[in-house]
């Protein structure tokens, strides 16, 4: 059953940072068969990701979970567009993605915010992007920025701001462009761990305003069961799909679902398969020259 | 035993506001001593007053004028020919593989070594002078602004392409700002640059400027105008120099 996307284009409506569990539709990631080859120095090639497929609905939250080489990134890169598929299709809304677009926000590990732009600025670059007039760009940044709950440090510069009121501020400016999708790139690992636990919470609430699709990749368990409607699970070497979990917690979640009992087994399932996929991976590496 | 950290910091401050004086009194002392000959070796008095009659009798204004103007003419056309073509060789493979061959082969050459080739293009015409100018500070600069397109964060590019900018705005939004801070270090060497070669131009044969009216004063023997020309030549340098340090924190501040 995938939905249909709405006929009216999403930007027509008034306000649509503002609707709630995407009405229109827009959001559906599909990823079919997708296999990535890298080419490294020595002509050797380098399977990164293997035969991958995922489907992601309108307004869903995924977290994309493995140990470090299981091409989590890659396949995150890939939705971007930045990365051109060796094998297999990736769809936004039924269109093959063959580069970055303004339809695919993108969160990084580190901020990146341009230095030389006001907070404000930062945020009102997408809308500007799109054609909206100087008015309206920086009206929707101001409403985002409020939503972040950074409003007042509009006028200042990002290197004014501590790291996670960057990343914060990096956040509105990907969703003030009202993307289909959100991506994001182990946004909070970079944080210390008060600043990243209020980091989630806040990520939440204003998925929970917007419903925007968010594919969210992490090796943090808790941040990803915490978070997540589905936590999928992948393996290194090459880089495969070992398992979709769907995570029923009650929303809205708080931080103290990290206490919940149904919580400690996920994770226990999650830790268990990452777990004997990390060893594998490590006798993998002792064993090849 | 020793000194106690403020004398040790009273000091330093007496040597920081004694250096100038005392190096200038040591060269009047040893100017007057007979030691060495005082008419190729004045000393800072007789200097002052070279100087003073240059500005009060002589063309000092008119000679400051004229190598500020062949400076400016020189570091501006060559700064903003040196961005256009260092951005372009910098983002464009083909613009690079088409023009940095050449430029590579053309940069080591020393303006200096152009004066006899540009006597015979331009003559004693303004236009020599800008050109050598010029040659001294395009390379520096290409070459600033070449790399510092290329060292622009890849991850900005990446985040404005996530935003939807077209490739179009990649050069205004992101690009040039991104870059700036290495063209800006680029355009500073280039200050000095152009003062560098300034002399080579002047001294190729004109009729104002100050380091023409060092060589004239040298042929004269008026040795006290030489040097002075020489000590307004630093001076003038040096100031602009801080000038455009101060004015490049202004414009990239971030970096």
């Amino acid at each position: 059953m995938k939905p249909e996307p709405a006929a009216s284009t999403p930007k027509t409506g008034v306000h649509r940072h503002k609707t709630r569990n995407r009405p229109d539709g827009f959001g559906f990631v599909a990823i079919k068969q997708l296999s990535i080859v890298f080419d490294t120095a020595g002509k050797q090639r380098l399977l990164a990701v293997d035969n991958v497929s995922i489907e992601i609905y309108p307004g869903e939250f995924v977290c994309l979970i493995g140990p470090s080489g299981c091409g989590k990134s890659t396949v995150l890169n890939s939705i971007a567009g930045f990365i051109p598929p060796t094998q297999g299709t990736i769809t936004v809304d039924y269109r093959v993605i063959d580069q970055p677009g303004g339809d695919r926000g993108m969160v990084f590990q580190q901020p990146s915010l341009f230095p030389w732009k006001t907070v404000l600025g930062n945020v009102a670059h997408g809308p500007l992007m799109a054609g909206k007039s100087k008015a309206i760009a920086y009206r929707i940044a101001q409403d985002f920025l409020e939503m972040v709950g950074l409003a007042r440090f509009a006028k200042q510069y990002p290197m004014m701001l501590s790291g996670g009121m960057q990343q914060r501020v990096a956040i509105a400016r990907a969703l003030a462009n009202s993307p289909q999708v959100l991506l994001m790139d182990e946004p909070f690992g970079a944080l210390d761990a008060q600043t990243r636990i209020m980091m989630q919470e806040n990520l939440l609430k204003l998925w929970e305003d917007l419903k925007t699709t968010v594919v969210f990749v992490t090796h943090d368990i808790d941040e990803a069961i915490f978070l997540a409607d589905r936590v999928v699970v992948m393996s290194a070497n090459p880089g495969r799909i070992l398992a979709d979990i769907r995570i029923s917690l009650p929303r809205p979640r708080s931080i103290e679902v990290l206490l919940d009992k149904e919580f400690a087994a996920l994770k226990k399932d999650c830790f268990d398969l990452i777990r004997r996929e990390s060893l594998l991976a490590f006798e993998q590496q002792k064993i090849e020259p | 035993m020793g000194i106690s950290k403020q004398q040790q910091q009273r000091l330093n401050r007496w040597a920081l506001i004694l250096s100038i004086p005392l190096f200038l009194g040591s060269w009047e002392i040893i100017s007057r001593s007979g030691v060495v000959n005082s008419v190729l070796f004045p000393p800072p008095t007789r200097v002052a007053i070279a100087l003073y009659q240059w500005a009060t009798e002589g063309s000092l204004i008119v000679d400051v004028a004229m190598s500020l103007s062949r400076v400016l003419v020189g570091f501006i056309s060559g700064a903003i020919a040196g961005i256009v073509v260092g951005i372009l060789t910098g983002r464009y493979q083909f613009m690079a593989n088409l023009l940095s061959p050449v430029f590579q082969l053309l940069r080591p050459i020393p303006p200096i070594a152009f004066v006899p080739i540009v006597i015979l293009w331009f003559g004693l015409s303004e236009l020599g002078k800008w050109f050598l100018v010029f040659w001294g500070v395009f390379f520096t600069v290409w070459i600033a602004a070449h790399l510092g397109v290329q060292r622009v964060d890849k991850t900005l590019i990446r985040a404005a392409q996530c935003l939807g900018t077209p490739e179009q705005r990649m050069l205004p939004e992101v690009l040039l700002p991104g870059s700036l801070p290495y063209i800006f270090v680029g355009l500073r060497t280039s200050v000095s640059i152009s003062f560098y070669t300034l002399v080579a131009a002047e001294l190729a044969g004109t009729f104002s400027g100050v380091a023409y009216r060092i060589d004239i004063a040298q042929q004269n023997l008026q040795i006290g105008q030489s040097l002075g020309g020489l000590l307004i030549l630093g001076l003038i340098s040096a100031t602009a120099d801080k000038l455009f340090g101060a004015f490049s924190k202004k414009i990239v501040w971030w970096s």
